[in-house]
């Protein structure tokens, strides 16, 4: 152990204005970083599919995939001035469609008018939870991926508007507080889901080992649908007669609140880790609640873990029913797909390689809830299993790397 | 040791830690500052430990996470200790840190962490 004693040494070599502390770059100041995930899953079933989203359109059964967790993006930080930078994160990962298509994550011209204040205008982050402003940066966490039980209730990734983020110390708090407003567009298999009016607030608080965030955002939602099951249950609505049932299914009278609280506790040894939140949707999709709680053993380069996660429905998407059956099985077949509820026992261990490079081995034990999918999706819409209260396991594994 | 007009004659525990962590402190008149990291080794490792009781890993990860959400950007790297000395005085407002036994009259000792 060193025993040396160690110093903070200011020295100020001339009079400066107030943001002359960066006079010693040149600017403009352009830096490359990037980051991914390079990881397979395969579970125990061949008639379900093992998702890390639920906008993929498939996923792990008995054969490896690579597609549910890998990723890569790249990241471009260009500073024109001590107050004026621009940042853009291009991301590759399976989305909808199963396409890799690069998309642009986050682009945003940031303003620092103070120091800890920064202001962002463009594609910016939606941070309704713990993790949901670093959902593809794995390495950041001991796990191959966020409990999919809390992020399935918004699998929104991004914000195009403004957010306002400033990190501060008051007394021995370390305080990071962020607003944001703007719009979420989010194309989902078979439609769109959009969050409209976006306005929000996070609150971050740190003090010695201990660390909490309490987040609350509300939003309009608009639902478009199209394809085979939205088609029959339309035109069976409409055969009928029957009012409200379309109504239900799809529009833009929706309004959204998610609320956020977890906390985390990390010592050099060990860490112990936890997430509250919950969904309250007027229209087109079920409120839901949903938790976790981890805890993470350090030794030497390895971390073993283990979680526990559930999310739970506190309502159905659709409320209301019809006098006919065949119509009622198809929005029975919608709530379950818009169902994610489900609970998770989870073990894993971490292999730190190096600064840059983690290595992690995880298996899991899914039970989804009775009429739901959870964050599974049927491998045949004809044969639908998955709500039959049979876990389900998956094992993956995945290299973590940024540079 | 002092820069002749500096209104940053000290700092506390937790501005300094506020600082390593990426934290604007809170100064009387809000001066920016820059910061400088010593290389990868014991002497930043001793430093991040005894300052935020976090591990190299923990704040490789902290700072993932603020660099990757454009949050903030972590300390320049000096290349070895001379080269931080370098960079303390050449620069403007420019903080790090430094063992005891490489202080010179150059430099303004701020803090000192047991």
């Amino acid at each position: 152990m060193i025993k040396q004693h160690l110093c903070l040494a200011l020295l100020v070599s001339a009079a400066c204005n107030a943001f002359a502390a960066d006079g010693q770059y040149d600017f403009p100041k352009i830096e490359v970083s990037g980051y991914g995930t390079i990881g397979a899953a395969r579970s125990d079933k061949e008639d379900s599919l093992y998702r890390s989203s639920t906008i993929q359109e498939s996923g792990a059964k008995k054969d490896w995939d690579f597609g549910v967790d890998s990723v890569v993006a790249v990241q471009l930080h260009a500073k024109a001035s001590p107050m004026l930078s621009f940042m853009a994160q291009g991301v590759s990962r399976k989305g909808l469609g199963d396409s890799y298509d690069p998309e642009i994550l986050w682009a945003t011209a940031n303003i620092d008018p103070m120091p800890g204040l920064s202001i962002r205008v463009g594609r910016t982050i939606l941070p309704l939870f713990s993790h949901s402003d670093t959902l593809y940066l794995n390495h950041v966490r001991d796990w191959i991926r966020p409990p999919p039980e809390v992020y399935t209730l918004a699998p929104y990734k991004n914000l195009d508007g403004i957010d306002a983020v400033y990190r501060f110390s008051a007394g021995s708090y370390l305080v990071e507080a962020q607003s944001f407003f703007g719009v979420s567009r989010l194309p989902i298999p078979s439609g769109n889901a959009d969050l409209n009016g976006v306005h929000g607030i996070r609150i971050g608080v740190a003090q010695d080992a201990f660390s909490a965030l309490v987040s609350y955002a509300r939003a309009q939602v608009t639902v478009g649908v199209y394809g085979d099951v939205f088609d029959r249950i339309n035109a069976g609505a409409d055969r009928a007669k029957l009012s409200g049932v379309k109504e239900q299914i799809s529009g833009s009278d929706g309004v959204a609140t998610y609320k956020s609280v977890s906390f985390k506790y990390e010592k050099p040894s060990f860490t112990v880790t936890g997430e509250y939140a919950r969904r309250e949707v007027t229209a087109y999709y079920g409120s839901a609640h949903a938790w976790y709680m981890g805890v993470s053993k350090k030794i030497g380069a390895f971390t073993p873990y283990a979680y526990t996660a559930r999310q739970k429905s506190d309502s159905p998407a659709i409320k209301s029913f019809t006098p006919y059956p065949s119509l009622n099985a198809s929005l029975e077949f919608l709530n379950a797909a818009r169902n994610n509820a489900q609970r998770s026992t989870v073990i894993g261990v971490r292999y730190d390689i190096s600064d840059k490079v983690a290595f992690k081995l995880q298996g899991e034990r899914i039970l989804p809830d009775k009429g739901a999918w959870g964050v599974f999706r049927p491998a045949d819409f004809a044969n639908v299993t998955i709500s039959r209260e049979q876990p389900i396991h998956v094992v993956g594994f995945s290299f973590d790397f940024y540079f | 040791m002092t820069g002749v007009r500096s209104n940053i004659t000290s700092l506390s525990r937790t501005d300094a830690e506020a600082l390593f962590l990426g934290y604007a402190p809170l100064y009387n008149d809000r001066r920016g500052s820059a910061l400088v990291d010593a290389p990868p080794g014991p002497v930043r490792e001793e430093l991040y430990q005894k300052l935020t009781g976090r591990t190299p890993a923990q704040i490789n990860a902290h700072w993932s996470r603020l660099v990757f959400t454009g949050k903030g950007m972590p300390p320049q790297e000096a290349k070895s200790v001379a080269d931080a000395k370098e960079i303390i005085t050449s620069g403007v407002n420019v903080i790090g840190y430094v063992t005891k036994n490489e202080l010179s009259p150059s430099l303004r000792v701020l803090y000192v962490i047991q």
